[in-house]
């Protein structure tokens, strides 16, 4: 009997044991309604969060938190006990507000943020990471880390801030670019058309021809300048907008705009939790609801 | 008798299982069925072929005459309903929610919270229905799953427009709902507002009001059952006055609280932990009436039974499966219990008795988590490690309020006393809420689990109550605990005088 039972845990071990043999750069759109929450799993283990979604309005109120009801599931399920870095982008509702639950519950490493005083949110979200002893870090361009083979560059907000425009917050968002040997991705957080220039004037050719786009302030026509998509040319490009929100992302100009570059746009608003995944060489993404043709492509739009 | 409850059981899950079920969720079944069979059938003896038989002829007419068997999502979504509300009224900040029964199936509503509706008025519901949605992230709750084995076929919009037809004149049923509703003003007079919450979500399990953070504290420490009503409710309400009873006679006692432990049940709104405790303590008292001695493994298998043809549906439900696998550790850990109850009734030294409590709790409670842990990690993607510990004050300080609770609602208007009661409950109800925020704020007191094979979890809980039992064995002597007895100390199982 003893036996059968011993039998019985190693088969549960090996079949429970999650993760064996990861050795692929993963990046995980999560779909958190009108928010970003993008999930960035490196081949040598480590967890990398960037924004955990909120709810627009800063609501609060229980169950309706993407935090607890998006995020934390999503990290549950890939059995991640803990963040090494946490980044900010911006201290909007929308990417903040998510990560009290992601303090309170998940051990982070080190936060990153855009040094912008924001909403009292991201002050309280800031609080809670130094009261559990992680290092709060401002960062700007310039600041590169390895992590294993894998390169994470800052590329915004700029060393002297963007001001005087629409949105200063969205304008100075942290910007990263990911590469991994042939495939590289940049996540942009909610910045828009001046903080898109400055990236170009400043990055050079490092952003020519990008494997993956985090598609800027959830496909707003205040981002994804034309001159942007053409010279980034992202060969797919990830959308996190919520269902029939109320701002009308992402507009339908954008999705022209990447529609003429041949980009292959997906959106969670559409197909649910996104996931692109990457041995450097080759890619693959996977969607949480079946995704059809006209979808990805965006037919489906709605005009801004 | 034992043969026969397993083999109708194996073959009400197989039954069902084979006529209605996609395959996938087969092994679910298998897994409660699994860990029941492998209580139960070892023993059974030379009557199994016959049990066997009889158990296939009942399973098949059970599952194929029962109407929810074959219950299915309509061709079209109708615009207009007319039904009954068939769940407690549940009231948000904004809007109401229930379901609405009708003879097509069932309805999840949400209108506004101004509507004055009740449980089973007679409603028409204007509406545009829709389909509920999968999951949108892998680890989410999912809700389509959860409406399909909950019969509800579709979900309104907050727009509904919802009429009321007629107020029904169910006696019992508006006596509970206007029980419950007492109970709840009752605490939330006599209670400070953030205390008040919590007393009524472990009265009634109504955790509508209690905040976020404190239910995420229950759930992280592996304690959140405190908040729904369980076997442990039912047991004390009715181990607690049917010990005060005891001057008219053991046999007085446990008649009435057989008709309690039925009220209980009845108010509690019948899901399937509750079901499973009143079937459970119904069947006991009945022993008890007519001098028998129940085993604890037969009634979990008629308890089953009994939830199985209620709703063949509960074995998807997560609450369920955990609740019978509970169940389940709690049987396996009844001879360490008693064994270390053997020692603490021998040791002459408090401390020690004292000591040897702690670790008995300490003991059974860390059993039961793990004997649930697989399917802990299945469902709910993460674990509590420190559940073990946690349960045993939490455990403590709940079924405290809960006794101090119940005088405080029926007695607390007396003055003085009713305020000493209402300050004591307070005082307890603070004391849990500290002791499960301070744990919950223990780093690692719960990991993610990221387990999506069922057929791991098939084989682990299987080998984890077959683990115990044989341990259970071979430590202590006993094939089977006789009664889980440190639970309900005037258990049937002890010699009647």
């Amino acid at each position: 009997m003893f036996r059968i039972i011993f039998v019985c845990f190693v088969t549960t071990a090996l079949a429970v044991l999650p993760g064996c043999g990861h050795r692929a750069l993963t990046v995980t759109c999560i779909d958190v309604g009108q928010g970003d929450a993008v999930l960035v799993s490196f081949p040598n283990g480590k967890h990398w969060l960037i924004d955990a979604g909120g709810n627009p309005a800063g609501d609060t109120e229980a169950g309706i938190d993407p935090g607890h009801r998006n995020v934390l599931p999503v990290l549950r399920a890939k059995a991640i006990q803990s963040l090494d870095v946490v980044v900010m982008t911006h201290p909007d509702e929308d990417h903040v507000q998510g990560m009290l639950a992601v303090a309170r519950h998940i051990p982070v490493g080190r936060v990153y943020w855009n040094g912008f005083e924001g909403s009292r949110t991201e002050q309280s979200v800031r609080a809670k990471f130094a009261q559990k002893g992680t290092t709060v870090e401002a960062v700007s361009v310039g600041s590169r880390t390895l992590v294993g083979d894998v390169e994470v560059a800052v590329m915004s907000p700029p060393l002297s801030p963007i001001m005087g425009t629409r949105s200063p917050e969205n304008e100075n968002s942290v910007v990263l670019l990911i590469t991994y040997r042939d495939k590289s991705i940049l996540l942009t957080g909610d910045v828009e058309a001046e903080g898109e220039r400055e990236l170009l004037r400043s990055a050079q050719a490092e952003l020519n021809e990008i494997s993956l786009l985090k598609v800027a302030h959830h496909g707003s026509d205040s981002s994804s300048t034309p001159e942007f998509v053409r010279r980034t040319h992202p060969g797919i490009a990830f959308v996190s907008c919520g269902k029939r929100n109320r701002y009308g992302h992402p507009s339908l100009d954008v999705i022209k705009r990447f529609e003429r570059v041949g980009t292959q746009l997906y959106r969670t608003d559409q197909c649910g939790m996104l996931e692109w995944t990457s041995d450097g060489h080759s890619e693959a993404v996977t969607t949480m609801l079946p995704c059809n043709e006209n979808a990805l492509r965006g037919a489906q739009g709605v005009e801004n | 008798m034992r043969p026969l409850f397993a083999a109708t059981l194996g073959m009400l899950f197989a039954s069902f299982a084979v006529a209605t079920l996609p395959n996938r969720f087969l092994v679910l079944i298998l897994m409660t069925v699994g860990v029941l069979l492998v209580a139960a059938i070892p023993p059974a003896g030379s009557y199994k072929r016959i049990a066997i038989v009889i158990g296939a002829i009942l399973g098949v007419m059970a599952v194929g005459l029962h109407p929810l068997a074959n219950a299915g999502i309509p061709d079209t979504l109708p615009s207009e309903i007319i039904g009954d509300v068939c769940s407690p009224i549940r009231r948000g900040q904004t809007s109401l929610r229930f379901i609405v029964c009708t003879s097509t199936g069932k309805y999840a509503i949400r209108t506004k919270a101004e509507q004055p509706l009740s449980y089973l008025d007679r409603v028409r519901v204007t509406s545009e229905f829709s389909l509920p949605e999968p999951p949108r992230n892998i680890g989410e709750f999912n809700y389509q799953q959860w409406c399909r084995f909950h019969h509800i076929v579709a979900v309104s919009s907050a727009a509904s427009n919802v009429v009321l037809l007629e107020t029904r004149t169910n006696i019992v049923g508006r006596f509970i709902s206007d029980v419950r509703t007492w109970i709840d003003t009752r605490c939330h007079s006599g209670l400070p507002a953030d205390t008040a919450p919590l007393a009524s979500g472990i009265l009634l399990s109504i955790t509508d009001d209690l905040p976020f953070e404190l239910q995420e504290s229950f759930g992280r420490t592996g304690t959140v059952h405190v908040l729904s009503t369980s076997g442990m409710h039912i047991s004390v309400l009715v181990a607690t006055v049917g010990t005060i009873l005891i001057w008219s006679g053991r046999t007085g006692s446990a008649g009435v609280s057989l008709g309690l432990s039925i009220l209980v049940g009845y108010a509690s709104g019948g899901g399937p932990a509750p079901l499973r405790a009143v079937t459970s303590l119904v069947a006991r008292l009945m022993a008890r009436l007519l001098s028998r001695s129940p085993e604890p493994w037969h009634l979990l298998c008629l308890c089953a039974c009994a939830a199985m043809l209620r709703d063949p549906f509960v074995v998807m439900d997560a609450g369920a499966q955990l609740s019978f696998l509970a169940v389940c550790g709690l049987i396996v850990a009844a001879p360490f219990a008693d064994l270390f109850g053997e020692r603490i009734r021998q040791s002459t030294s408090v401390v020690l008795k004292v000591a040897l409590t702690l670790l008995q709790g300490f003991i059974v409670s860390f059993i039961v988590t793990l004997v649930t842990a697989p399917a802990v990690a299945f469902h709910m993607q993460h674990l509590s490690l420190i559940s073990p510990v946690a349960n045993i004050p939490v455990g403590f300080l709940s079924e405290w309020a809960l006794l101090i609770g119940a005088a405080a609602v029926t007695i607390g208007d007396i003055p003085f006393v009713g305020k000493v009661i209402w300050t004591l409950l307070n005082g307890v109800l603070q004391s849990l809420t500290f002791v499960a925020n301070l744990l919950a704020e223990v780093p690692y007191a719960d990991v993610a689990t990221g387990v999506a094979n069922p057929h791991a979890v098939v084989v682990a809980s299987v080998g984890l109550v077959s683990g115990f039992t044989q341990l259970g064995r071979k430590l202590c002597g006993s094939t089977f605990a006789s009664q889980p007895q440190y639970y309900i100390p005037w258990s049937p199982s002890k010699p009647l005088t």
